[in-house]
């Protein structure tokens, strides 16, 4: 296993998963999972917190992709919150930072829902 | 190839499956821990980054679809190098030829109705280095090189 995911409930329909570890081809389908049974059961406001994220490729941006999507279609949205440096460095040059909108800290992005 | 002295090299042959990516990662982790003990330039943990982000995808890469389904597992080699000026990484699969496009980009993104979920690790890759490329050698291996300078890292 390459990643732990700890889901809290935090108000009606959003939910924080924390992720911990890394996000790559190893765990993002385990991640895609758990985004979409967390929409499922009554949760399509995500936010996605990368405090503890060490790496994430682009199959883990595709879960996060994938985890979006899920939301949105059952009328919610995924934000990301503190993500590292290069974290940060694939959501820009991939410009998925326009649909996948990162926030400093798990709090704002909480706010801004 | 350059005629300026590695400072440090780390090489491993690894199977080619999904169990060799932590493999991959402590090899990158070792070379991180070479740097430090060298202090080798002030941009060289942002340079490193941008590596191992283009080192695993190209890995991804050779493990997916390297060898076809179904055949015994092939070979991945990694060999990084650490310049005075730059680290670099080189990868090699004896598996079917690969031919990189000439170009390569990020599937649109304005459909968000219809947003990709994958496709774009080689795009990630050459973004994330200086250079890459690759070659299809003389004895039927792919062999990828990545480098990434230290200076004007960001």
């Amino acid at each position: 296993m390459t990643i732990a995911i700890h889901v809290e409930p935090l108000g009606p329909r959003l939910a924080v998963v924390k992720l911990s570890g890394r996000l790559d081809l190893l765990s993002a389908v385990e991640v895609k999972q758990r985004l979409a049974a967390v929409v499922n059961e009554g949760s399509p406001r995500l936010v996605v917190d990368l405090g503890e994220v060490s790496f994430i490729d682009s199959s883990g941006l595709g879960a996060l992709i994938s985890g979006l999507k899920a939301a949105r279609l059952a009328g919610g949205d995924l934000r990301i919150a503190r993500p590292d440096k290069q974290a940060r460095h694939i959501l820009q040059v991939s410009t998925l930072d326009r649909v996948l909108v990162p926030y400093a800290t798990v709090e704002e992005a909480v706010a801004a829902y | 190839m350059s005629d300026d002295p590695v400072l440090a090299g780390i090489a491993v042959d690894l199977p080619a499956q999904l169990q060799a990516l932590d493999e991959v990662y402590a090899a990158l982790d070792r070379l991180e821990a070479a740097m430090n003990s060298l202090c080798v330039d002030p941009h060289g943990p942002t340079a490193l980054m941008g590596l191992r982000t283009a080192v695993i995808e190209i890995a991804t890469n050779i493990i997916r679809h390297a060898y076809p389904p179904g055949a015994p597992t092939g070979a991945l080699r990694l060999l990084l190098q650490l310049y005075a000026d730059r680290v670099e990484a080189h990868l090699s699969d004896d598996g079917i030829p690969y031919s990189l496009p000439e170009t390569l980009f990020m599937p649109d993104l304005d459909d968000l109705t219809d947003l990709p979920e994958g496709g774009f690790g080689l795009f990630l890759a050459r973004q994330s280095v200086d250079q890459l490329t690759h070659t299809r050698t003389d004895q039927g291996a792919n062999h990828w090189r990545l480098v990434k300078h230290f200076a004007g890292s960001t």
